[in-house]
């Protein structure tokens, strides 16, 4: 149940990402402002106050990172991204993907003859002695 | 007001749910920016709440249910994420602070003097 709700938050989360990383944009400069002013009310020049509050607050591109994967499924999304990139990169050499293609085709289909081929002439000659060893013993014991 | 960064001591690991959760439960709804002065007030100014890690698990929270967020204006008119304790919220922070308790009870008859 906790489950189902956690998987639905999330969904909602990753159909609204945008959105939901400008609030969080948001709520950082929010908390950046009053941080400064409380620098400013304890009697610091707005400049100062400004620079005490970023330097305390850290990176944003940091934080950004880590609320990302903490609202999302940062592996299934690297997977996304790793595949979407894969799929780029073929469009931009059509000749690679071709050359690519054709061996894997070529490969696979030689592969798949020689071995049908073989295949086929195991089972026949198989057959054959197994048709023929009872006639040899037959012979034989004839004999 | 503003101590020195080496009088300050960093929250220890695994407690900072616990404090979120306490201070929404003693405060009522509050942005970010309110829980950690809340938390850095109550505590003299003794623990440092990191940004760093408050806003990705205020996120963590509000995905488990502890926590919803809604946006709203503050007493200066300015727009704020204000973060409200829901009831699993209120459950996990009865779990949170008995396990908590244990642990220091523990800690503390390993490090007393025998």
């Amino acid at each position: 149940m906790a489950w189902a709700g956690e998987t639905w938050r999330r969904l909602c989360l990753l159909a609204r990402r945008s959105q939901h990383d400008e609030e969080l944009d948001e709520e950082m400069r929010f908390h950046l402002e009053m941080r400064a002013e409380e620098h400013r009310a304890a009697g610091m020049d707005s400049g100062e106050a400004a620079y005490a509050a970023r330097r305390r607050f850290g990176s944003p591109t940091l934080l950004r990172e880590e609320a990302r994967d903490a609202s999302g499924w940062p592996f299934a999304e690297s997977v996304w991204r790793d595949v979407r990139l894969g799929l780029r990169s073929l469009r931009h050499s059509p000749g690679f993907v071709a050359v690519a293609l054709v061996s894997l085709a070529l490969g696979i289909g030689v592969n798949a003859a020689v071995f049908s081929f073989i295949n086929a002439g195991n089972s026949a000659s198989a057959s054959r002695s197994a048709r023929a060893h009872p006639a040899s013993f037959g012979r034989s014991s004839a004999a | 007001m503003v101590r020195d960064d080496r009088s300050r001591t960093e929250i220890p690991p695994g407690t900072l749910y616990m404090l979120i959760l306490t201070t929404l439960a003693r405060r009522g709804p509050l942005h970010g920016y309110g829980i950690a002065k809340h938390i850095e007030e109550t505590s003299d100014d003794v623990l440092r709440v990191e940004e760093g890690s408050l806003y990705p698990a205020l996120q963590r929270m509000v995905i488990k249910g502890w926590v919803t967020a809604e946006w709203t204006r503050t007493a200066g008119n300015r727009r704020a994420r204000v973060y409200r304790l829901t009831a699993a919220g209120r459950k996990q922070l009865g779990l949170e602070v008995s396990e908590f308790d244990r642990a220091v009870q523990a800690i503390t008859r390993v490090i007393q003097p025998a």
